[in-house]
């Protein structure tokens, strides 16, 4: 099964429900599938083969998501790049996946006018369907090149999870660069339900978020926690009774478990779920949020291997972890990646994520920390995460990230709170003392009325980086 | 000099040099060793101060952490000290 093949079974079966809708309108799937059609004429006339990289400099909307359409049925690779990335970071994207046609705003409006119909392609599970970018602090970017049968694998998973049905609505929060979108779009066209584009303007506007919730009747939302947060300290944040709501996914970093605990008590009827996966994954490992252990003091498990792969943690010493042990989680399985664009294939190999877990128990994994934010001070090993784990714990702190300031002896944590008259620094060395070795103290302590967000939604550590050094 | 001098100026350095001012709430009992105030780079340059301002000279191995626990207990450490020299 290809991505494209959905749209074009329900423009047969229910042509007049709504597919897609953004604020300029919607598009039926009998609408969004002649759209796709003429779009892929278009494409063909210009050239573009199974292959060949399309890249969508392109706002989100539901024509956008019709383009994307297009290019999968001409077997060609769409690559979503944000529109809002300077320059030369669009450049070395377009140097790196070398695309035969880069459609954006004009391109589109003169392709409309284009229309022919194009024979279709054969897709197999392995061609690859896009490319996403990985906005990495250093170097170039990586592009992440995913198949059809990669997508499919944590499409059907879900699927089969939470039985989607005509009627579903689900909330697009994620740009379409951002792989959290990939749930939206792909398990909604494959149910013949509606997705509905959050625009980007109100992305982190926590009244319109809350309102479009509310009066869009969604019944799917995935998001990352921090914009749940915000939907949760705003006064607007609807009663479950208001709501059509019936699943919420949330992927892409910790939920912080006391605000957790707040959202399952205040929509205790909605089925909750913690999605964890590098981009290069998909979604890989999955926990359904039961009851949360009123002792629990860490965010809730990342749970267990999803979407038909399978997951281990290799300790130290590259065995692998017994339960109680830690070690790198790796995956192997469908929704493995192919590879990063231009360099060499990475298939059939297991992909190491760089995260530190720990096997508990039952079987389930535990998210500890990026590796890479295992962080050394003084020859102390720390873990950025479970200090801002522990500034959790004040009743006023909403959010905290923690990062290192300086080097060698100069080093220092400094943590970064966001909530209502956080407290100052004596405080929070009390609090860090209570649950932290010494050497995890906190030596300063930054408040701000939010944290700075990136363009996923994912706390901004370079920005906080920068804040440290002149703030 | 008097106790509650030497207090206040312990008080001070620790206030600008170590919290850079972020201070509230810091006391004569506010556990500095541990909520991790004075870790051992701290406590190096806080008898570096000592030194220089009462002149005492104390060795890494004459600090016992009781005498360091608070600004109270360094207070009485240096004015028993004084009286020694």
């Amino acid at each position: 099964m290809s991505l494209d093949r959905a749209v074009l079974r329900h423009a047969r079966e229910r042509a007049q429900a709504c597919a897609v809708s953004d604020p300029a309108g919607e598009l039926t799937y009998g609408e969004l599938d002649r759209l796709a059609m003429g779009w892929a004429g278009a494409l063909a006339q210009r050239g573009i083969r199974k292959g060949d990289r399309v890249a969508l400099h392109l706002p989100k909307s539901a024509r956008a998501l019709a383009m994307m359409q297009a290019v999968l049925r001409r077997g060609a690779v769409y690559v979503p790049i944000d529109p809002l990335l300077p320059e030369t970071r669009v450049r070395e994207i377009m140097r790196n996946c070398d695309p035969s046609l880069v459609v954006t705003e004009q391109v589109m409006d003169a392709m409309a006018t284009e229309e022919r119909h194009s024979k279709p392609v054969a897709i197999l599970a392995d061609d690859p369907a896009y490319i996403l970018y990985t906005s990495g602090s250093t170097g170039t970017p990586k592009g992440i090149c995913i198949s059809h049968g990669n997508a499919e694998a944590f499409v059907r998973w879900v699927v089969e999870t939470i039985r989607p049905n005509p009627a579903d609505r689900f909330a697009n929060h994620a740009p379409f660069h951002f792989d959290l979108s990939v749930l939206d779009i792909y398990v909604a066209l494959h149910a013949g339900a509606s997705v509905r584009l959050i625009p980007e303007a109100l992305s982190y506007e926590p009244a319109g978020l809350n309102r479009f919730l509310v009066e869009q009747k969604i019944t799917v939302w995935y998001s990352v926690p921090s914009v749940l947060q915000i939907m949760m300290a705003d006064a607007t944040f609807p009663a479950e009774s208001k709501l059509a709501l019936r699943t919420v996914f949330f992927a892409g970093e910790a939920f912080p478990i006391r605000q957790l605990r707040n959202l399952r008590e205040r929509w205790p009827g909605t089925e909750m779920w913690n999605l964890y996966g590098p981009t290069e994954t998909n979604v890989c490992t999955a926990y359904k949020v039961a009851e949360i252990d009123p002792g629990r003091s860490v965010p809730v498990p990342i749970g267990t291997a999803c979407s038909g792969d399978r997951v281990w943690a290799e300790t130290p010493s590259g065995t692998v972890a017994a339960p109680g042990e830690e070690g790198e989680l790796i995956v192997d399985g469908p929704t493995v990646m192919l590879g990063y664009w231009g360099a060499a294939p990475h298939r059939n190999q297991p992909y190491r994520t760089g995260d530190w877990v720990q096997r508990a128990e039952n079987g389930e994994y535990e998210f500890i920390c990026r590796i890479d934010h295992m962080v050394k001070i003084r020859g102390y090993r720390i873990e950025l995460g479970a200090i801002e784990a522990a500034l959790m714990h004040h009743p006023r702190i909403e959010h905290a990230a923690v990062i290192v300031e300086g080097e060698g002896l100069e080093a220092r944590l400094v943590a970064f709170v966001a909530g209502s008259d956080c407290p100052g620094l004596l405080e929070v060395k009390r609090l860090c003392a209570e649950r932290l070795p010494r050497y995890m103290i906190v030596d300063r302590v930054r408040s701000m009325d939010r944290l700075p967000l990136n363009r996923n939604g994912k706390v901004d550590r370079n920005r906080l980086a920068a804040e440290a050094v002149h703030g | 000099m008097d106790e509650l001098e030497v207090s206040a100026a312990v008080r001070q350095y620790i206030s600008a040099e170590v919290l850079e001012g972020d201070d509230e709430g810091l006391n004569g009992q506010t556990p500095l060793l541990q909520w991790g105030i004075l870790n051992s780079m701290e406590m190096a340059r806080l008898l570096g101060f000592i030194d220089k301002r009462f002149q005492i000279r104390i060795g890494a191995a004459q600090v016992s952490p009781a005498c360091f626990k608070n600004i109270d207990a360094i207070a009485a450490f240096v004015m028993s000290r004084k009286r020694r020299e």
